[in-house]
């Protein structure tokens, strides 16, 4: 069965001021007038998603993402062409959207509830797991203005994902909070696809298309530059990030560069130059020298150094950190 | 028509919300302020005496049969629910562009929750002013249980317009200045302060267009309700019959002309906020 299907969808923005916006606007009414500032976000896009399917929508950004997924939400109407949605859908897009600040923790998981349509009944049955979820036990008589982000963000993240959805969108947060805040909302989200439900996430990290996503759309300019599996979708969106001659960080980030080997990054570092690091190389369990290994892999790591004093008890530490400059693991 | 219906449907569906958001209305309004919700009353009750003071103070206004504070008051209070709402919901739907950005529900609960707000405000007020009439040792007659029906006509109404004046307001940003200016005139357009028997000595004809005000109809319904015999002070060209009959056609076509209206330009809040 289908979920989504986009027949040539397209939005337009106007980019003005409002007060100008009802004269042009006006003027535009007449045939053969086009408004000079005028914005196509999303231009013929058609697009289909099978039932209990992840399907991942990558670009750049401005590349049209969000206005894809605020359509699919049903935030926004498309200015041309044919949305269906079959299934409630729940968004985690901005997470605690409509949070009250004058409200305590407890009236906001009611308030974002009822904004979800979520029946009070059902609410009463879930507080318990909610809270849990959130770890925030203990705050949910405080009102919201004394929340940091990260306890606004678990109390949006928690509400959002106890609401019954057929159809689920996810739009870059997978890429904000804490290491094990993110670690069970990939779990959750891991849960979500072996209950067969519909996803739909957008991002700009092919990190996260390569783990969770089975159909992926690169999007540019508002439109589908290419579609297909994961690696097909990869490729082309390197060679996109490429042509686009992207700030450098950026291609530290995606590009082919191992930005970890790159000198220039770690001579930023300062230490207090008792030693030296000269050289780093990994080996996988044949010997071989790499930088990539399969899953559950020894890896050897040797590193060269150079001291110049005598250290009585030298301490190596290695980090290991995802394509996003995320933390994942540290050993000693 | 279907469309209007669904409207309804989901109202009815999304009512925990606007309680919820109408609860929240009042709670920020009143958690700040020191006097708090005392002022729920205090608003319309300094209103009645402003009123009083400059027109029959000043200007030796009259009305027969009733003291003149009881009969400004059984319009003002009603008055000052209608008009804070319409105040309040002008502007709902801009103050609250963060939820219409990112989430999705019918939009048509943001002024009604306003609307519902100013009537959970005007309940307290409603019952000072009931308070007052014993006071005054007012004699209540049957039809004292009118008045949830007559609030309820009013509210349909405040609904109706609110709906109109919250969806205009985004299209175009000049509304919220028109419909104070409009406010205004509404109100001494309506019998508030003076009796429709001055407005029938002024010109009979006047008068019949005079009363197409849904506020004549709403505010002389009220003081059947409240004051004692008040229908038989009406003017002869007033048909209380007609006048009730005119005012429910009146106030239900608003409502729906509300939703029509909201209907139309609900799908473009989200790109013109």
């Amino acid at each position: 069965m289908r979920a989504i299907k986009l027949e040539n969808v397209g939005k337009r923005f106007i980019l003005t001021y409002p007060r100008n916006r009802v004269i042009k606007g006006f003027l535009s009414s007449f045939p053969g007038q086009k408004l000079a500032t005028e914005f196509w976000a999303l231009r013929g896009i058609n697009m289909e998603v099978e039932k209990g399917k992840v399907v991942g929508i990558i670009g750049r950004n401005g590349a049209g993402k969000t206005t894809l997924l605020n359509i699919l939400a049903g935030i926004s109407t498309p200015t041309v062409g044919e949305v269906e949605i079959n299934g409630r859908v729940s968004c985690l897009l901005t997470l605690g959207a409509g949070f009250q600040d004058e409200l305590t923790g407890k009236e906001n998981i009611y308030l974002n509830s009822s904004i979800l349509g979520i029946s009070r009944n059902e609410i009463n049955k879930k507080y318990r797991s909610i809270v849990e979820f959130s770890e925030l036990d203990g705050f949910l008589d405080s009102p919201l203005q004394t929340y940091s982000q990260g306890m606004r963000l678990r109390l949006g993240f928690s509400v959002a994902i106890h609401m019954d959805f057929d159809i689920l969108l996810i739009d870059e947060i997978l890429t904000v909070g804490d290491v094990s805040f993110q670690k069970r909302c990939f779990d959750k989200i891991e849960e979500f696809r072996r209950q067969g439900k519909t996803m739909v996430i957008s991002t700009q990290s092919l990190d996260i298309i390569e783990r969770l996503c089975q159909e992926t759309f690169l999007l540019e300019n508002g439109e589908i530059a290419q579609k297909g599996c994961p690696e097909k979708v990869a490729a082309r969106y390197l060679e996109l990030l490429n042509e686009k001659r992207l700030p450098e960080t950026f291609q530290r980030r995606y590009g082919k560069l191992k930005w970890w080997a790159d000198k220039r990054f770690w001579e930023k570092k300062e230490g207090s130059k008792e030693a030296r690091i000269v050289e780093v190389q990994s080996y996988n369990s044949k010997g071989k020298q790499t930088d990539s290994f399969k899953m559950g892999e020894a890896v050897t790591v040797k590193a060269r150094f150079i001291t110049y004093e005598e250290i009585k008890e030298p301490h190596f530490g290695i980090a290991i950190f995802r394509d996003l400059l995320l933390w994942a693991e540290y050993l000693l | 028509m279907s469309e209007i219906i669904k409207q309804i449907k989901d109202l009815i569906q999304y009512r925990h919300l606007l309680w919820d958001l109408a609860l929240k209305d009042i709670k920020v309004r009143y958690r700040t302020p020191t006097l708090g919700f005392l002022w729920a009353i205090l608003v319309p009750l300094i209103m009645v005496f402003i009123f009083k003071f400059v027109f029959s103070t000043i200007l030796k206004a009259r009305v027969e049969n009733y003291p003149f504070f009881i009969y400004l008051m059984t319009a003002i209070f009603p008055w000052s629910y209608f008009s804070s709402s319409i105040n309040a919901a002008t502007d709902s739907i801009f103050s609250n562009r963060e939820l219409i950005k990112k989430t999705h529900f019918p939009r048509q609960i943001i002024p009604v929750s306003v609307v519902l707000a100013d009537l959970i405000n005007f309940l307290p007020a409603l019952i000072v002013m009931f308070l007052i009439l014993v006071f005054f040792r007012m004699q209540f007659t049957i039809f004292i249980l009118l008045v949830p029906l007559i609030l309820l006509l009013q509210t349909i109404f405040t609904i109706g317009l609110a709906l109109i004046v919250s969806s205009l307001q985004v299209i175009l940003r000049d509304v919220k200045y028109i419909v104070q200016l409009l406010l205004m005139a509404w109100l001494y357009l309506s019998p508030g302060f003076y009796s429709l028997a001055i407005v029938a000595n002024f010109s009979e004809k006047f008068l019949k267009l005079y009363i197409l005000n849904p506020f004549v109809g709403l505010f002389t319904l009220y003081r059947i309700a409240f004051l004692k015999e008040f229908a038989e002070t009406l003017p002869s060209g007033v048909n209380i019959y007609g006048l009730s009959a005119w005012t429910i056609i009146i106030c239900i076509s608003v409502f729906l002309l509300g939703l029509l209206i909201f209907k139309r330009y609900e799908s473009r809040f989200s790109d013109l906020l």
